[in-house]
């Protein structure tokens, strides 16, 4: 290391750094003082006995060993070998950036950022086991991992762990080295994290919706089902034909075009006498088309009989109906007897206005 | 064969050596290191002399202030204070007892 062109204080400077590497379990601040006081010290020295600067200070390893047994410093557990020594390099290179006093600003607000960053180290990869161990979306897991009591116990539990480890290496140098290889761990796990809660996310939680919005019925059920069709009994169990449906505010009730589409059938609409179809006359004359492409009369449904039998106003005069076409009260044959609605012709009705 | 290792024997009194040393005059770093070794304590690494003045100064026994020179370097000299001379007091008082027990176990003669 005597080299004839290095200058006195280069030597120093350079025995300097390498008795530092000695000393990474310090804190931050601690080191640095440490390094400047030891770099004056050392240049007196040098000044005073420029010829027996080598012998004086030895190799830096055993001149760190003394100086640590002097200053009453415990003696450092780092280990030796190849992996230290890159640990070393690395650490130097971060506290290269670190230093810069671009970084100074920062060096101010980054310490009142730890606390969050203490919470979000435990909870980012409790959330990740949990969503390994537990199914269902990623997003369930970020308040409760694995779904589980237990899941949220272990995050309580990490997180205090956390925040106190926090605390505690605020005052010990070691958590420099120990935190920079945790930290880059738990920031993979923290985007890890938030990448599958926003994949998730954008996943639809309803199943998707197969088929084409504008063709939904008008006329549904509560539940949703729509409304194909109006058959209209009076007191006898007779359906009516032709009858026109309106409700409380006079408008005219109607399953509207969608239902051919919707559930491929073929409405056949009566035309009144200027030609508009009358969207509110029941029932409506519908067709189903078969496999062979053939079109069948839609059979009229199946009603309850109770329905059929419970008169309850006085049966009026039964000449209102031609014949009494009941349907057959069989509750077990899916197909109901063919009850054919008269075929109608386009007749003139005229159009009475019942509103109000 | 060999008699106690100095070193081991001087970890125990750098303390009071260092302060007696600050004691009669205040001194540098190296100036310490070889005002001690003049006393014939030349086992006295450099390192641990300056490992010595840092915790008594942390422990408030000693003061610190800078010198300016135009020739050479400004030089950081170190002063003892109150607290460090009864420190250096105490502790002499102990190193005197502790000699004068071990003498006192030691046979008439030791062996030439």
């Amino acid at each position: 290391m005597t080299m004839n062109t290095t200058t006195l204080e280069q030597r120093v400077r350079d025995f300097v750094a390498a008795v530092g590497e000695h000393f990474q379990d310090l804190k931050f601040s601690e080191r640095e003082e440490l390094l400047a006081d030891l770099e004056q010290h050392l240049t007196e020295l040098a000044a005073d006995a420029p010829d027996a600067l080598e012998r004086e200070l030895g190799d830096p390893a055993g001149y760190a060993a003394e100086l640590r047994s002097g200053a009453g410093l415990s003696e450092s557990h780092r280990r030796r070998g190849r992996a230290s020594a890159l640990r070393t390099a690395l650490d130097d290179r971060v506290r290269a950036i670190v230093d810069h006093p671009r970084m100074t600003p920062m060096h101010e607000y980054l310490p009142t950022l730890l606390p969050a960053w203490w919470i979000v180290r435990a909870w980012a990869p409790v959330a990740l086991l949990g969503m390994a161990v537990g199914g269902g979306t990623p997003a369930q897991h970020v308040f409760i991992p694995g779904r589980s009591f237990l899941g949220l116990a272990v995050l309580i539990a990490a997180t205090t762990f956390s925040v106190r480890a926090g605390m505690r290496g605020m005052d010990s140098g070691r958590s420099w080295r120990i935190g920079t290889r945790l930290a880059a761990l738990a920031t993979v796990m923290v985007v890890l994290l938030a990448a599958a809660v926003g994949a998730s996310s954008e996943a639809p939680y309803v199943e998707s919706f197969n088929g084409d919005f504008d063709q939904t019925p008008l006329l549904t059920h509560p539940d949703g089902e729509g409304i194909t069709n109006l058959f209209v009994f009076d007191v006898d169990g007779s359906l009516l034909s032709n009858v026109r449906i309106y409700d409380g505010a006079g408008r005219p009730v109607e399953v509207g075009p969608n239902v051919d589409e919707w559930f491929g059938i073929r409405s056949e609409l009566v035309i009144d006498s200027d030609g508009r179809a009358l969207t509110n006359l029941y029932p409506i004359q519908q067709y189903v088309l078969s496999d062979d492409g053939s079109l069948r009369l839609r059979d009229a449904p199946v009603v309850l009989p109770i329905l059929l039998h419970a008169p309850l106003i006085e049966p009026v005069d039964s000449a209102a109906t031609a014949t009494p076409t009941t349907t057959t009260p069989s509750t077990t044959e899916p197909a109901s007897v063919p009850n054919e609605p008269q075929l109608t012709q386009p007749t003139r009705i005229p159009l009475r206005n019942l509103a109000d | 064969m060999r008699g106690i290792e100095s070193s081991q024997l001087l970890k125990g009194v750098l303390d009071l050596a260092v302060l007696a040393v600050l004691h009669s005059e205040d001194a540098y770093g190296y100036d310490i290191v070889r005002r001690l070794r003049d006393s014939g304590i030349d086992d006295v690494g450099d390192a641990s002399v300056y490992g010595t003045l840092r915790r008594l100064f942390q422990a408030g026994c000693v003061a610190s202030y800078v010198k300016p020179s135009d020739e050479g370097p400004n030089r950081k000299y170190y002063a003892i204070n109150s607290t460090g001379r009864d420190q250096l007091s105490l502790s002499a008082k102990e190193w005197r007892a502790f000699v004068a027990n071990v003498d006192g176990l030691l046979p008439e003669e030791a062996a030439a």
